[in-house]
C-alpha cells in the first residue's frame, strides 16, 4: 500500500514486514560476519579487533531489530465500555502561555465522561517568570493548576508531587506542547480493563516536522521508533515509556515509588520498573496527540545529549541484564534500546579506519578480491529494504544521517557518564533559537579536512591504488552521511539578516564616531 | 493530438552517434574469435549449419538469419556486422518506449542516454553475434509482459508469445528472462495479475516448451557437443563485479578496471541517498528488480554448480531492466543530488566509451587481422605456422593468405574433430617434433591462454632460437623461431 493514500501522520504506523525477508536478512548478516571473521588474512591485529568489535555490535543491533519487528500486528484486549475516572497531567516549566493553553483546551475538549485536567506548573520552582500567568490561564479555561513550592526531581518530581494531591485510578501525562486529540482517552483507557496493564503508550508525533531541516531530521528519526519498533515491543510486553502521550495506572506507578527521579531518562526507567514488577504495557499505534520537535540545532543537540546520557546511565546504574523480574525478551529489548546510544562510538571508530589507512597504510585485513563487497552488499541492500518496508517507506536518508552523525553527541555523553557528571533535566525549547551552531559539528568538519589531507598524502606516497580508492570512497560515504547533519547546524537566513543589520549598525556607529 | 516528444530528436542523435562510431571505430576492427566462428558456421548449408549449432552452445535463429543475409548480399564482415548493428539501432527507440511506458518520458530519456553511450552495448552493437538481437527481443518481451500486467488484450498476448518464441531461438539465456517473468507472475499474482490471466500465461509456457522441444531433441539426438570454445573458469567475486563494470564502463585495461571495482563503496552512497522517496516501489520497479536479479543469480548458480557461463555478454539480458532501475534512482534523489548523480554517471560512461574506442590496449580488441597480414607476408612455403589455443585458427584463417601450412597446438582439425584434444605436456616434444619436421621457420601464434600458453612458449624458447617477438594486440602474440640453419634463407624466401 502506498503511504500517499494515508494521512502522513499515520503512514509510519502501517509497516509491511515480511518474515521471509527478515530470515534472509538474518542469514545474510551472519554470512557477512563469518566472512569478516574467517575469510581474510589479518593485516593489523589491532585494527582487525576494532573492526570485529564494531561488526559484532552491528550484528547485535541488526538481530535485535529484526527480532523486534518480526511481528508488529499484536493487538491487546480492550473494552470501550471501561470508563473509570482519569487525572490528566500537563507538565509545564516555563513554556509559552499560548502553547500551554492550546494543550489545555484540547485536553479539556477530550471526549470522555469522567476526567479532570491538572496543570503541573513547575515554573515556580524552575524560576520561570510566567508561572502565575500559566495558573491564571488554567483557571480561566477550567483546569486545575498544581504548583509545587519545593523543587526536586525535575519533571519526575513534578509528577510525583501531583500524585500526592490527586486520586483518580488512572493518570494521563502530556508534555506542555503535546496537544491531545478528542478521542485520546476513548482509545487508550479501554486497555486497562486487563488489571495487569500498568501503562499505555501512544506515539510522540511532531506536527511541526515540515518546518526546517532540524524538525524533519528529528521526525524522520522518530518514525521508525514509534512505528515498527514500538509495535514490535508491544508484542514482547516491552513498550518503552516515552514520558508523554501515555496513561499510567496509579497503583502501578505508586508500587514502583512514582516516576524515577534519579535519572534524566525518568520515563524509560520507570517503564522498566513497572515491567519488573510484572505490570504489562500496551502500545496504541495511532497518533492521538501532536507535539513539537526541537526547531533548532542547539535544542536538538541538547535533547539528544540528554537522551543519550539517560540511556547510558541505565547501563551503569540499572543494567537491564541484571534486573530481576524482567523476562529475557524484556531484558533484551531494554538492552537494545539503551544500546542504540553506544552506536556513535562504533560509527566513530569505523570512520577512523580509512583515515588510519591514509596516514599509515595500515588496514585490518588483506583482501585482493571483491569478496567483502559480495558479502556486504546483499546484506546491506536487504537491510535497507527491510527498514523501508518496516517503516512503510518513511525511513529517509535524513534519518540515517541524523542517527549516524550523532556519534559526537554519543561520545560526549559516554565520557560525561563515565566521569559521573550530572545533567539536570532541561526542557527542549518549543520555539526556534536563532544562532550559528556550526561549532557543534566541528568534529565532523575536522573529519572532512583530515580526509582530504589524508587522501592527498596517501596519493603522494603511492599514487592511485585500489586500496586508496576503496578507502577514499568509504570516507566519501561518511562525508555524504554527515552532510545533511552539518547543513542543519548552519544558521538560518534570519540569523544572517540580524547579523547584517548589526554589522551595518556598528559600521554606522564607527563612521559617525570618526566623522 | 499528442504533442511531439522532443526526446525523439535526442534518440535520433544517439542513433547517428552509433552509426558514426560503427563506421569509424567498429568496422575497421579486426574480426574477433566469436565473429570468425559465426562466419565459419554461417558459410555452411542450412542443414550443416543446424547440425553444427546443435552441437555448439547456441540456438540457431541468428545464424540462420545471417546465413540468409549472406546469401542475398555477401559474406563480408561489413554486411554481417551491419546486420547486427541494425538490431541495435532499432533497440534504442524501443528501449525508450519501454522506459516511457514504465516511468514516463524523462526517466526514459535518461535511461536511453545511458543505453546509447554504454561502452558495453556499443561494443556488441556491431559484433557478428546474436547479442543485439537478444537485447531487442528482451526489451520487447519485457514491454509486452508489463502491458499484460496493466492492460491485457488478445493482441498483447499474441505479441508476447511471438517475442517468447523469437527469444528462445535467439539465445539460451533468454530462458532466464522468461524465468524472471514466471517468478514475478507467480510471486505477485494476487497483487498484479488477475485469475483470468493465469490460463493464457500457462498456455504460453506450454507453447514455449513445445516450440523448443524439436531443437532439444536435435541437440540430444546429435553426436555429442562440440568443445571448440575457450574454457571458462567458475566465476569469482571479481567476475561478478566485472559484469557491472563492463555494463557501465565497458572493457578497460586491468589497471583502470581494478580502480573502478575498488570504488564499490560508492554503491552504498547511491543506496543511502535513495532513502528519500516516501512511497513504496511500484510493481514495475519490483518487476525490474526481479528481471535483473533472477538471471544474474541463476547464471551464477549454474556457473558454480554445473558449468561456468557467467559472461557479461550472455548477461546482456540484464541490461535493460538494470539501466531503467539506475535511471529511476535519479528520480528518487533530491534535485541537487539527482543532477550530480546523472551528470557524473553520464560523464564517466562517456569517458569509458572514449577510452574503449581510442585505446589500443582495450582488452577485447583482438587484432588477428594484423597478425594474419604479417604472417601472410612473412612466411614462405618451407615455414609452418602454429596456432595456440587451437580455436584461434578461426580468425587467423579468415585473413591468412600465406603459402605456409597452418597447424594448431595441441593438434586439431576443425573440419573432422568436434573436440579439441587436451594439452599434454609430456607429449609436447613429440608433437612439436612432428610439427617442426623439415620446416625452416616456425611462426607461433599465441592467444586466449587456456592454461598451457606459458608451457608452450617456454618449450619453444628452450628448444629453438627465437628470432622475433611481436605483439599485435593485448592478447595476440607471434613468435618466430628458426628451426634449421642448413637452408639459405635469402634464396628460399
Amino acid at each position: 500500500m502506498k503511504n500517499t493514500s494515508l494521512n502522513h501522520a499515520q503512514a509510519f504506523l502501517h509497516p509491511h514486514v515480511s518474515k521471509g525477508l527478515i530470515i534472509v536478512n538474518g542469514i545474510l548478516l551472519l554470512v557477512y560476519f563469518i566472512v569478516i571473521l574467517v575469510w581474510f588474512e589479518i593485516s593489523n591485529i589491532y585494527l582487525f579487533a576494532i573492526l570485529l568489535f564494531g561488526q559484532a555490535f552491528y550484528l547485535w543491533q541488526c538481530f535485535s531489530h529484526l527480532y523486534t519487528v518480526w511481528e508488529t500486528n499484536y493487538q491487546a484486549q480492550t473494552d470501550a465500555s471501561f470508563l473509570p475516572m482519569v487525572d490528566v497531567f500537563i507538565t509545564v516549566a516555563g513554556e509559552p502561555v499560548e502553547l500551554v493553553a492550546q494543550t489545555v483546551s484540547a485536553a479539556l475538549d477530550m471526549d470522555y465522561p469522567k476526567f479532570k485536567v491538572h496543570i503541573l506548573n513547575d515554573g515556580y520552582v524552575a524560576g520561570k517568570d510566567n508561572w502565575p500567568e500559566i495558573n491564571n490561564m488554567a483557571r480561566m479555561l477550567g483546569a486545575n493548576p498544581i504548583t509545587r513550592r519545593i523543587p526536586g526531581g525535575a519533571k519526575a518530581g513534578n509528577i510525583n508531587h501531583a500524585l500526592t494531591v490527586t486520586r483518580s485510578p488512572f493518570v494521563v501525562i502530556f508534555d506542555a506542547d503535546h496537544v491531545p486529540k478528542k478521542d485520546f482517552l476513548r482509545k487508550t483507557i479501554g486497555y486497562f480493563v486487563d488489571e495487569n496493564v500498568g501503562f499505555v503508550q501512544t506515539p510522540q508525533y511532531y506536527k511541526n516536522y515540515k518546518k526546517n531541516t532540524v524538525t524533519r531530521g528529528a521526525w524522520d528519526q522518530q518514525q521508525i521508533f514509534f512505528g515498527t519498533i514500538c509495535m514490535g515491543k508491544n508484542r514482547l510486553n516491552s513498550v518503552t515509556m516515552a514520558g508523554t502521550n501515555m496513561v499510567i495506572r496509579r497503583d502501578a506507578l505508586l508500587e514502583v515509588g512514582g516516576m524515577c527521579a534519579d535519572n534524566i531518562a525518568e520515563d524509560f526507567i520507570t517503564g522498566m520498573f513497572l515491567h519488573e514488577k510484572g505490570w504489562k504495557s500496551v502500545y496504541v499505534p495511532e497518533v492521538l496527540a501532536e507535539g513539537l520537535a526541537p526547531e533548532d540545532f542547539l535544542s536538538y543537540y541538547k535533547q539528544q545529549l540528554r537522551w543519550t546520557k539517560g540511556s547510558l546511565e541505565v547501563f551503569i546504574n540499572y543494567n537491564p541484564l541484571f534486573r530481576r523480574g524482567l523476562a529475557w525478551s524484556q531484558r533484551f529489548q531494554y538492552l537494545a534500546s539503551a544500546g542504540y546510544y553506544l552506536s556513535g562510538l562504533i560509527i566513530f571508530i569505523n570512520s577512523l579506519l580509512p583515515l588510519i589507512f591514509f596516514y599509515t597504510g595500515a588496514v585490518p585485513f588483506k583482501t585482493s578480491t571483491m569478496i567483502l563487497a559480495i558479502a556486504f552488499m546483499p546484506y546491506i541492500i536487504l537491510t535497507l529494504f527491510n527498514l523501508q518496508t518496516a517503516s512503510n517507506y518513511t525511513y529517509s536518508f535524513r534519518a540515517l544521517s541524523f542517527s549516524m552523525s550523532s556519534w559526537w553527541i554519543h561520545i560526549v555523553a559516554f565520557f560525561e557518564v563515565l566521569r559521573g557528571k550530572k545533567t539536570g533535566f532541561a526542557i527542549t525549547s518549543k520555539v526556534q533559537v536563532e544562532g550559528n551552531f556550526f561549532s557543534l559539528v566541528r568534529p565532523h568538519l575536522y573529519y572532512i579536512i583530515l580526509t582530504v589531507i589524508g587522501i592527498l598524502y596517501s596519493y603522494s606516497k603511492s599514487g592511485i591504488t585500489p586500496s586508496l580508492t576503496t578507502n577514499a570512497t568509504w570516507s566519501l560515504l561518511y562525508v555524504t552521511i554527515y552532510a545533511p547533519f552539518m547543513y542543519a547546524a548552519l544558521p538560518g537566513r534570519e540569523y544572517f539578516k540580524v547579523k547584517r543589520v548589526s554589522f551595518k549598525h556598528k559600521l554606522a556607529q564607527i563612521l559617525s564616531f570618526h566623522l | 493530438m499528442k504533442s511531439f516528444d522532443k526526446h525523439y530528436l535526442w534518440i535520433m542523435f544517439l542513433q547517428l552517434l552509433a552509426v558514426w562510431v560503427f563506421i569509424n571505430y567498429s568496422l575497421p576492427l579486426s574480426i574477433r574469435l566469436d565473429e570468425s566462428q559465426s562466419l565459419w558456421q554461417t558459410s555452411f548449408s542450412i542443414r550443416e549449419l543446424l547440425i553444427s549449432l546443435s552441437q555448439n552452445v547456441h540456438v540457431p535463429l541468428y545464424h540462420l538469419l545471417v546465413h540468409g543475409v549472406q546469401v542475398v548480399f555477401d559474406n563480408s564482415i561489413f554486411i554481417s556486422r551491419a546486420f547486427s548493428f541494425v538490431f541495435y539501432l532499432i533497440s534504442v527507440p524501443v528501449f525508450y518506449g519501454l522506459g516511457a511506458y514504465i516511468y514516463g518520458r524523462n526517466t526514459a530519456f535518461f535511461a536511453t542516454t545511458l543505453y546509447g553511450i554504454s561502452p558495453f552495448l556499443v561494443w556488441f552493437s556491431s559484433e557478428i553475434r546474436m547479442y543485439t538481437m537478444l537485447i531487442l527481443v528482451t526489451i520487447l518481451v519485457h514491454f509486452f509482459y508489463l502491458r499484460l500486467m496493466r492492460e491485457p488484450t488478445t493482441l498483447t498476448w499474441w505479441a508476447y508469445a511471438v517475442c517468447c518464441l523469437l527469444g528462445i531461438y535467439t539465445h539460451y539465456f533468454f530462458f532466464l528472462v522468461l524465468l524472471s517473468h514466471f517468478v514475478f507472475f507467480f510471486g505477485t499474482m494476487r497483487k498484479n495479475f488477475t485469475q483470468g490471466q493465469l490460463l493464457p500465461f500457462l498456455a504460453i509456457v506450454l507453447l514455449v516448451i513445445a516450440a523448443f522441444l524439436p531443437w532439444l531433441l536435435k541437440v540430444f539426438s546429435g553426436e555429442g557437443v562440440e568443445e571448440s570454445q575457450p574454457i571458462l573458469n567458475p566465476p569469482t567475486s571479481i567476475d561478478i563485479f566485472n559484469v557491472f563494470s563492463n555494463f557501465f564502463f565497458g572493457f578497460q585495461v586491468d589497471a583502470i578496471n581494478s580502480i573502478i571495482l575498488a570504488c564499490w563503496p560508492i554503491l552504498l552512497v547511491l543506496l543511502f541517498l535513495g532513502l528519500n522517496k516516501k512511497s513504496a516501489p511500484r510493481p514495475e520497479t519490483r518487476f525490474l528488480w526481479v528481471a535483473t536479479l533472477v538471471p544474474l543469480l541463476c547464471a551464477y548458480l549454474i556457473s558454480v554448480l554445473y558449468q561456468p557461463l557467467f559472461l557479461s555478454r550472455y548477461l546482456i539480458i540484464v541490461l535493460p531492466p538494470l539501466f531503467l532501475l539506475i535511471a529511476r534512482l535519479g528520480d528518487v534523489y533530491a534535485p541537487t543530488a539527482a543532477f550530480f548523480y546523472k551528470t557524473t554517471l553520464v560523464l564517466c560512461m562517456a569517458l569509458g566509451l572514449v577510452v574503449q574506442l581510442k585505446s589500443p590496449d582495450t582488452p577485447n580488441k583482438e587484432n588477428y587481422s594484423a597478425a594474419s597480414s604479417y604472417l601472410s607476408s612473412a612466411v614462405g612455403g618451407e615455414d609452418i605456422v602454429v596456432v595456440s589455443a587451437p580455436f584461434i585458427v578461426y580468425p587467423i584463417l579468415y585473413y591468412y593468405t600465406g603459402p605456409a601450412k597452418i597447424t594448431t597446438l595441441p593438434q586439431w582439425n576443425r573440419n573432422t574433430e568436434k573436440i579439441i584434444p587436451d594439452f599434454d605436456i609430456d607429449n609436447l616434444p613429440n608433437e612439436v617434433a612432428a610439427i617442426a619436421g623439415t620446416h625452416e621457420r616456425l611462426y607461433l601464434v599465441l592467444s586466449y591462454d587456456q592454461g598451457y600458453e606459458d608451457s608452450i612458449k617456454s618449450y619453444f624458447d628452450a628448444t629453438f632460437d627465437r628470432e622475433e617477438s611481436l605483439e599485435f594486440s593485448r592478447d595476440v602474440h607471434v613468435y618466430v623461431y628458426r628451426l634449421r640453419y642448413d637452408m639459405d634463407y635469402t634464396l628460399t624466401n
